[in-house]
């Protein structure tokens, strides 16, 4: 990998690692401040409409600061499409321009109107119409994150498009695009993952305060709701979306998971890894623990199917980066797993009414608020396979040793 | 269709221009003391959607991306460093008012007035110094792309970079013209001493001036988009940067709606919240 390119790629990754963490945050906030206005609306007494007002004013508060900063962290987003990838941007802007500028013309501009409204407006406007700005809010941020799915997910999937006798790649079908099958599922995954992600930041600072002694009583609303929400959020995030996500991954680029699930060699029954370090040079796992047979139910719903190795696939195709790749995959779903337990056990205390006394859960529930954004870590190392993916597009349609995917500032 | 999307893209960057200047124009005028105890000059006022400006830019950028491709490529990637530069004055002023607001203390808010008002005269001066260098002309080769230093000796000859004396002067030129934009905007929102009906017609008159400049500007160059100094036929035009029929026709299917809706509730929340 020549030098532009590592400086290009690694540009790229850390604008969208570090924009990624706010808009997570504020769509899944989104949902759960919609959550407590409507709890508010609907309350029986004064004194309890007044508290869940008050809990969401709150909310609203830290939202419109992390909605500020995911905004002029998205705007190098945008422009670094063309700035680093160039070429790419020339061929494939006619596609993929088109869900860009869909979401800064139909959804930002709904989402950044209401939220003037929802944060300033609570005095001007009658509850049942601050009400309804944090539901145009949370429609606005949710239609916006459906935008940008879409044009990762043709990335991932291209769908609707022929290349033009100019070497430009056209639209021919926008129902196609923005109906992509694996716009759907990655879409339903990413978007539980930010009420994941709200609903561990509120539960842990519910834990905080209720810990701490202070604001006891929007500390125990504030953990009801994060763990109400995020357990509910934590399984959907597995099964279906996570589940479906794979089997999209194990039909549309089987690549990819071999080179994630670190499967060197086709084997039937494939096992599935739970701890192993890939070399690629010697190809086997170091130091494998693994679980015979799951790979194959999880993939084909089949305990002896067969699941293709990297072996399969030309050198070429493999990912540039399997170690990178294989290591952030399986440290999502470690993750994973550990806020799945956490939400779980913090479930189990909260429906036997003793979550406030417990001192165990609410300290590991911030811990965990931390780990839940390094979860999301996953897709920079998507990033690096868009150019193989991308390219692997055009190689087969131009033949292979067309120098397409060269970035750099001047198309070097 | 390319020259409907043509003059779409200008009239959004244009609205842009219009929203976002008087927010750089204004705060420059805090280095006048007198503006300074007018009460509209403080960079965060709580009913201020100076955010909102902002969308024009991006909803701006990714029109253009769909529409003219390959101009987006070329002219982005050629302009690396002042793009790179330009985002880097985007990010101080955005956190700067929101982050400005959230401690009261002496050394705290003045180091972000400061940031925002440094941050925006540079912009103003690089928003400018783009427009010079769009209508002059960019060496474009054969592939579509160019790169030229960010500057070299400022002298414009031949070998001129991206910032020399002729490209600077149009870029204080934006400075001044977005100055006096927020100045006017200012005066529109004061009470006194001007009367309401003249301060407006001020402003509308600095907004429809900085329209015409810039679609002036814009039409100037048409056909071509990028006009290429090294040989004419290497131009970008309306024709050949333009995306597929398909997709520009697509487009204003959701374009219209979309900015139909986007005044509908701009409308709305500007009666709301500035009626008085």
């Amino acid at each position: 990998m020549n030098s532009a390119l590592a400086m290009d790629r690694l540009q790229f990754a850390f604008t969208v690692t570090f924009h990624y963490l706010f808009p997570q945050l504020t769509m899944g906030l989104a949902l759960l401040i919609f959550v407590l206005k409507t709890m508010s609306l609907r309350a029986a007494s004064e004194s309890l409409r007044e508290h869940y007002a008050g809990a969401a004013r709150f909310w609203i508060k830290i939202f419109a600061v992390n909605f500020v900063t995911g905004v002029v962290t998205g705007i190098p987003m945008e422009f670094q499409f063309s700035t680093n990838w160039a070429q790419f941007s020339r061929a494939a802007g006619g596609v993929i321009g088109q869900p860009l500028a869909l979401e800064g013309v139909d959804s930002f501009f709904l989402e950044s109107t209401f939220l003037g409204l929802v944060v300033y407006g609570e005095k001007r406007l009658t509850p049942r119409l601050h009400w309804f700005s944090s539901l145009a809010l949370f429609a606005g941020s949710w239609l916006s994150g459906y935008f940008i799915m879409v044009t990762d997910a043709w990335m991932q999937h291209p769908v609707g498009y022929r290349i033009a006798p100019n070497g430009m790649i056209e639209l021919t079908s926008i129902r196609d695009l923005l109906l992509n099958s694996w716009a759907l599922w990655q879409y339903m995954h990413n978007m539980i993952a930010a009420v994941v992600t709200g609903s561990f930041v509120v539960a842990a600072l519910g834990a905080f305060y209720v810990l701490s002694g202070r604001h006891q009583g929007y500390g125990r609303t504030f953990l009801r709701l994060g763990v109400v929400a995020g357990t509910i959020a934590m399984v959907l995030l597995i099964l279906p979306a996570g589940d479906r996500q794979g089997r999209m991954i194990t039909a549309y680029q089987p690549a990819t998971l071999a080179a994630m699930e670190g499967l060197f060699q086709t084997v039937q029954g494939a096992p599935i890894v739970l701890v192993g370090q890939p070399d690629t040079e010697k190809l086997p796992l170091d130091n494998p623990i693994t679980v015979p047979k799951v790979l194959s139910f999880l993939t084909c719903q089949r305990w002896t199917a067969e699941v293709k190795g990297l072996n399969e696939f030309p050198r070429d195709d493999w990912p540039d980066n399997i170690p990178l790749l294989y290591f952030s995959y399986q440290i999502m779903v470690g993750l994973g797993t550990i806020l799945l337990a956490v939400m779980a056990l913090a479930a189990i205390l909260l429906a036997r009414g003793r979550l406030d006394d417990s001192r165990a859960r609410p300290p590991a529930l911030a811990d965990i608020r931390r780990d839940a954004h390094r979860g999301r870590h996953f897709p920079p190392s998507l990033i690096g396979q868009r150019t193989v993916h991308t390219a692997r597009l055009h190689g087969s349609l131009h033949g292979a040793g067309d120098p397409v995917f060269v970035p750099g500032p001047a198309g070097d | 269709m390319e020259t409907l999307w043509f003059c779409l893209v200008a009239i959004m960057i244009a609205g842009y221009v219009v929203l976002d200047g008087f927010d750089i124009g204004r705060v420059l005028c805090i280095f006048s003391s007198r503006a300074r105890t007018l009460k509209n000059v403080p960079c965060s006022l709580p009913s201020d959607p100076s955010d909102g400006n902002e969308v024009w830019l991006l909803a701006g950028g990714g029109t253009l991306y769909f529409a003219f491709p390959a101009l987006y490529a070329s002219s982005f990637s050629g302009f690396y460093l002042p793009i790179m530069i330009v985002l880097w004055l985007l990010i101080v002023r955005g956190i700067s008012i929101e982050f400005r607001g959230h401690i009261a203390s002496p050394v705290w808010t003045p180091i972000w007035d400061a940031g925002f008002a440094g941050g925006s005269l540079l912009l103003a001066i690089f928003y400018g110094a783009a427009l010079g260098n769009v209508v002059r002309g960019v060496p474009l080769d054969a592939s579509g792309y160019f790169f030229l230093p960010l500057w070299t000796d400022f002298r414009a000859s031949s070998s001129a970079g991206i910032l020399d004396w002729y490209t600077i002067l149009t870029g204080v030129a934006a400075l001044l013209a977005l100055t006096m934009h927020g100045a006017l905007w200012i005066a529109m929102k004061t009470p006194a001493p001007m009367s309401g009906l003249s301060a407006l017609l001020a402003f509308l008159s600095s907004c429809a001036y900085l329209v015409g400049m810039l679609t002036s500007a814009a039409f100037g160059v048409y056909p071509l988009l990028l006009p290429a100094s090294t040989d004419p036929a290497l131009s970008l035009t309306v024709a050949n940067a333009a995306a597929g029929s398909y997709g520009l026709h697509i487009g204003l299917a959701w374009f219209i709606p979309g900015m139909l809706l986007s005044a509908a509730y701009a409308t709305f929340t500007y009666r709301r919240f500035f009626a008085d």
